[in-house]
């Protein structure tokens, strides 16, 4: 088998690995039937380029697997799901130590050959992690490989350096990309890495290279890994992956093929492997003073969506708050705040739970699959599938939390639930044009049903032009016939938190005339929360406002949702819980 | 053309990803007009710096420096690159 085209569907799981004080989470493919050619560990990238890469290491995984391999991607530690924070003291040794751990995991299921695969910075913690913990993997793949976390941050500044007139360079300090922020501790920790400076010895018995054509291999790491037995091959498709705004990112199919093919190259006896029984949950937070947080993974309604639950050990108290994806993003890189909340409010009592919409990064999509759909109808009803799952009781006892996109299916989802809060974070333009379709999507006319497919690709395509007639339609109609879907919501008597961005007020949002209809529909409404942080855009990138929008956030969630009842029961568990 | 610039322009051809060969290009086109993207920039920078093994400082690290053949060879040239004579 030659082409990814032809895989057959690898098992799939998500698991906790690791040390018990500091789990991660991984997602172990593994091959059809009993036998196996040997474990791999796939290393991310770090940063944006983490979540661009995420679908193609996924692809990866499965393509090794159906090759005959058990292939592990996971989180390092901070990072994705695993346990920790980003910004927290030591990363590069964290993060070594976290391949050395997912290549512990892979031996402790009776795999003896191991090899790994890193791709960009990742290649370089794989590279530094082999050498250093004397890893003794079989094969290794640095795939567009970084010199250093020095070459690695200097290139994201000189990028965007490149891209903004108004950007300072600070060598030494924090680096905050368009995409990405490191502050000053992770850079500094980030620029200890070096690939071509790492120790004497092999790397591994065989060494591979996909080096970008479009980019120079430095001299010094050429150098380094020419010591080595080393084959390289180029590839043409890291543009497509990496240069790209993330959901456009490409499949590399071709190095797909090619790395897999590579690994299978030496002939290797197979051996018997059995899917293990893997940790499904693990306590990821004890904090003096706080409720330790307990997380497993769930699967549930017809689509099997995948979801963590953060809640505390012992009981909780409150709604069930919701948070799901935005536009193509999962829980890496900035997206990694929806990550972070769950842990911080379950530590004060709250049960949380992080959802994948359909076709995202747990809730899987078919693997032959080229490209999702950038919005999917289904949405709309993952989060009352998982709600009525995890809350049988009372599904409107929930307060849902989205940005962007989620922020509309959270708005949809808090109609259908009759939800007891919401907090969208920079909700789309259209989301009002929006609304009206779904509204008309719902008729027992197959005329109107019909024109609504129309009318939300006009929203898909030409968002500005679906947000205008809506103003049109708003600015003229009386408000006791026509209102905002926002409106609508809170007088239903849901508690709505809406942050809006400056920029996404109107498709003028510097003329007086449009703004001025924005600020007054807004501000009229008596049931709801309006904030406009200066300086938010609409992604969340620049770090000062996101920690402003943060804060605002988590006051109002645990003022408004956590008192509700006393704790009772509480305890504090062993790890073992 | 010297081989100064023919340096610069054989970077810009393997690393630039322009649609059109920068031998078509005059000294003081202007090379994102042309199709230097940011990414392929920074690409551009990377290979400036193998070629001429001399790291650019961030002070250079702006969009000007690589607007053009021209505004290149000057960058080189204040971090000492030295220009053969034609």
């Amino acid at each position: 088998m030659t082409s990814i085209e032809h895989v057959e569907y690898p098992t799939e799981q998500a698991l906790w690995f690791g040390p018990a004080e500091r789990p991660l989470v991984g997602w172990l493919t593994t091959p059809p039937g009993e036998l196996t050619r040997g474990g791999v560990i796939l290393a991310p990238p770090i940063g944006q380029e983490a979540f661009s890469a995420r679908r193609a290491l996924r692809q990866l995984a499965a393509s090794l697997a159906a090759r005959g391999f058990v292939a592990l991607r996971f989180d390092y530690e901070g990072t994705g799901d695993s346990s920790g924070d980003f910004d927290e003291s030591d990363r590069d040794r964290a993060w070594v130590n976290s391949i050395e751990e997912a290549t512990n995991f892979l031996r402790s299921l009776g795999l003896v050959s191991i090899s790994a695969i890193g791709m960009r910075l990742g290649a370089t913690l794989t590279g530094v992690a082999a050498i250093e913990r004397d890893l003794h993997f079989k094969s290794i793949v640095f795939w567009d490989p970084c010199e250093s976390g020095r070459s690695y941050l200097r290139e994201l500044s000189a990028l965007e350096a490149l891209r903004r007139e108004d950007f300072q360079i600070d060598q030494d300090g924090a680096v905050e990309s368009s995409e990405f922020f490191f502050t000053k501790q992770a850079a500094s920790d980030l620029r200890k890495l070096n690939l071509a400076n790492a120790g004497s010895g092999s790397f591994a018995e065989r060494v591979l290279v996909v080096a970008r054509q479009d980019r120079v291999i430095p001299e010094k790491l050429r150098a380094r890994l020419n010591e080595e037995n080393v084959d390289w091959r180029e590839t043409t498709q890291q543009e497509a992956l990496l240069d790209v705004e993330s959901y456009f990112a490409m499949m590399p199919t071709e190095t797909i093929d090619t790395i897999s093919a590579w690994l299978i190259a030496p002939s290797t006896s197979c051996t018997t492997f059995l899917a293990p029984e893997v940790a499904t949950s693990a306590v990821v937070a004890h904090e003096p003073g706080k409720l330790s947080v307990q997380e497993h993974f769930v699967r549930l309604g017809p689509r099997q969506l995948f979801a963590v639950v953060s809640e505390p050990v012992g009981e909780s108290r409150g709604p069930l708050i919701v948070f799901m994806n935005s536009v193509m993003e999962d829980h890496t890189g900035r997206a990694r705040l929806w990550v972070e909340l769950p842990r911080r409010w379950a530590a004060q009592g709250l049960r949380c739970v992080r959802l994948d919409l359909s076709g995202f990064a747990g809730s899987s999509w078919p693997l032959n699959e080229p490209d999702r759909p950038m919005f999917d109808r289904d949405w709309l009803d993952d989060v009352p599938t998982v709600v009525q799952n995890l809350n049988p009781q009372d599904p409107s006892n929930a307060v849902l939390i989205g940005l962007c996109s989620g922020a509309y299916v959270a708005v949809e989802s808090a109609f259908s639930l009759g939800a007891r809060g919401a907090c969208v974070i920079n909700p789309p333009v259209a989301i009002d044009f929006l609304h009206g379709a779904d509204h008309l999507a719902s008729s027992r006319r197959a005329l109107f049903r019909a024109m609504a497919v129309r009318l939300k690709r006009l929203a898909v395509n030409h968002q500005w032009v679906a947000a205008t007639l809506a103003h049109a339609s708003l600015a003229i109609l009386p408000s006791s016939r026509f209102a905002d879907a926002l409106s609508k919501l809170s007088n239903k008597g849901t508690d709505l938190l809406v942050f809006a961005s400056a920029d996404d007020f109107s498709p003028r949002p510097r003329t007086p005339f449009f703004r001025s209809i924005d600020i007054r529909r807004l501000g009229k409404s008596k049931n709801y929360h309006l904030e406009i942080v200066p300086g938010l855009d609409h992604g969340m990138h620049n770090a000062a406002s996101r920690a402003q929008t943060v804060s605002i956030l988590e006051r109002h969630v645990l003022e408004h949702f956590a008192g509700d009842s006393p704790l009772t029961g509480l305890r504090t568990p062993s790890t073992n819980d | 053309m010297s081989d100064f610039d023919q340096s610069i322009r054989k970077v810009l051809d393997e690393h630039g990803r322009l649609p059109e060969s920068a031998s078509t290009l005059s000294d003081n086109d202007d090379l994102y007009d042309n199709g230097l993207s940011s990414h392929a920039s920074v690409n551009v920078m990377l290979a400036l710096e193998d070629a001429f093994d001399i790291e650019f400082p961030d002070s250079l690290l702006r969009k000007s420096t690589f607007q053009s053949v021209t505004a290149i060879r000057e960058a080189l040239q204040s971090l000492g690159v030295v220009v053969a004579p034609e």
